[in-house]
């Protein structure tokens, strides 16, 4: 009599089920997770009144907690207490001192005045707290020291350095307050470290670790405060291919850190919110989660209260969030 | 419980897969007589790469608007009436300077068929700004507009010399004169 063949799984098999198990765990465990983002308002509509934007990107707080949102499309900076009080704007379309083309990012210094970045006039300007303009540096071009398109602005108070993201010369430059350069960070590059992409935004960390939305690598990239590169978190899943998947980006475009040392990443062609550890764990990722809209997060900024507040440009508003961690 | 709620966020994931956003129209409404022209170009995923482009048409001095539809990769740049157009090949510069790449461009113009010996060409109103014209079935419609103000919709393909080629793709009689 033939003994039957008992079934023997081969490792194939035994993989596959390894590896769905694991998922089912995983998925178990993410939907179950108590800690992140948590969506407390938006702010402002689309139009031209105080209060409403069109393509707002940029945002920053002064030292005091009140918030400048570069309101790119109007072509002008607006000022809102943090409770989202319109205070007031200053800018209009025009080419003159105190004239905006499309101000694309905007940071304020220890003593409150405002740095403004223009995306087609590649400028910096400079301004009271009251929207005085105050004077203005910046040269178009390759070499160092010019810039053709600073998209993103970083500030480094203690340090008084302001950072450019040079989104066609594809580095980051360190000025001064009073816009002599200092040094360069990274240059341009697809695959290793200090290598970058079209990068559009910097944030610095209290011990002065500069952070880089370095876009169109799909990656954010940190460096000493003198420049030397620490980390590289996302990048290209494949050959020139960016992924969607936890702990990957798609043109991170906007970033931001709070006092814990918590990043915080618009993370733009994946439509949502990302939260890193200051080690490159991802914390959460928040989307809207509704059917019919899609997240369109720009820049980052965390108030003094730290709360977080994205600029959703596609549809002309802001984000105001809270983190909560395990144990708030 | 965290089972359902797993496998209901897997569900919803598959079968409610958000749309993207519609892009909304930052240019004012097209005004009637306006040339367009659309381009679709590759690696156009944000407004850093949208504003980059619009930097370079702008300087052209001859853009009265432009939009952009990221999602779709597709910029609409509306021309500045009486202006000319820009030939094809500094519209591909200005895409390429911008860093992407040029996939389709298509055109909207308002104007007028003329038939020469050689064939069919079409003069932008109000400028000079004659572009040779591709004949396929669409153009046989346009034999009893000759010289009638129309809309015409059209691919555009290289030619030796600028300006590009017209490949007529629909027609609207409605021409805007009188």
């Amino acid at each position: 009599m033939k003994r039957p063949n008992s079934f023997i799984p081969g490792p194939f098999i035994i993989s596959y089920y390894i590896g769905f198990i694991l998922l089912f765990l995983w998925g178990i465990s993410e939907s179950s997770a108590e800690d992140g983002f948590k969506l407390l308002s938006t702010w402002g509509k689309t139009g031209e009144a105080p209060g409403q934007f069109r393509e707002p990107m940029g945002l920053a707080f002064d030292p005091e907690g009140n918030l400048y949102v570069a309101d790119t499309r109007n072509a002008r900076i607006q000022k809102f207490t943090e409770k989202g009080e319109f205070l007031l704007q200053f800018g209009e379309p025009g080419k003159g001192p105190g004239e905006f083309s499309k101000p694309v990012d905007v940071v304020v210094d220890q003593t409150g005045q405002v740095y403004v970045s223009d995306y087609d006039l590649d400028r910096i300007q400079i301004f009271s707290p009251e929207g005085k303009f105050l004077r203005q540096w910046g040269k178009s071009g390759k070499d160092r020291g010019h810039f053709t398109v600073a998209a993103g602005l970083g500030m480094d108070r203690e340090r008084r350095r302001i950072y450019l993201a040079e989104f066609y010369n594809k580095r980051v430059e360190v000025y001064d307050l009073d816009g002599e350069l200092q040094f360069q960070v990274g240059e341009p590059g697809r695959v290793w470290g200090g290598a970058m992409n079209y990068p559009t935004d910097v944030a610095v960390d209290r011990d002065g670790n500069i952070y880089v939305a370095d876009a169109y690598n799909h990656r954010i990239q940190k460096f000493t405060p003198k420049g030397k590169v620490l980390a590289k978190w996302g990048g290209f899943f494949g050959w020139g291919i960016p992924a969607s998947w936890k702990g990957w980006f798609r043109v991170p475009s906007g970033i931001g850190v709070d006092s814990e040392g918590r990043i915080f990443v618009a993370d733009s062609a994946n439509h949502r919110m990302v939260a890193l550890s200051g080690n490159g764990r991802v914390l959460d990722q928040w989307d809207l989660d509704l059917p019919t809209e899609l997240l369109s997060p720009n820049r980052v900024a965390v108030g003094l209260d730290s709360r977080i507040f994205a600029t959703d440009t596609a549809h002309d508003r802001l984000l105001v969030f809270e983190f909560l961690s395990n144990g708030d | 419980m965290k089972y359902k709620v797993f496998l209901f966020s897997m569900l919803s994931t598959i079968f409610f897969s958000p749309s993207p956003p519609e892009a909304k129209v930052i240019a004012p409404s097209a005004e009637k007589g306006e040339n367009k022209i659309f381009i679709r170009a590759d690696g156009l995923a944000c407004y850093f790469c949208a504003y980059g482009m619009e930097r370079f048409f702008k300087q052209s001095g001859r853009i009265a608007w432009y939009d952009m539809k990221m999602t779709e990769g597709i910029v609409e740049i509306g021309f500045i009436r009486g202006k000319p157009i820009l030939d094809i090949q500094t519209l591909r510069k200005y895409v390429y300077d911008a860093g992407f790449s040029p996939r389709e461009i298509k055109a909207e113009f308002v104007g007028r068929f003329n038939q020469l010996n050689e064939g069919y060409t079409f003069q932008i109103t109000e400028t000079e700004q004659i572009f040779p014209v591709e004949e396929n079935a669409i153009i046989q419609q346009a034999i009893d507009m000759i010289d009638r103000e129309v809309v015409l919709k059209a691919g555009t393909k290289d030619a030796r010399d600028a300006p590009f080629k017209l490949v007529p793709e629909s027609i609207d009689p409605k021409g805007f004169s009188p």
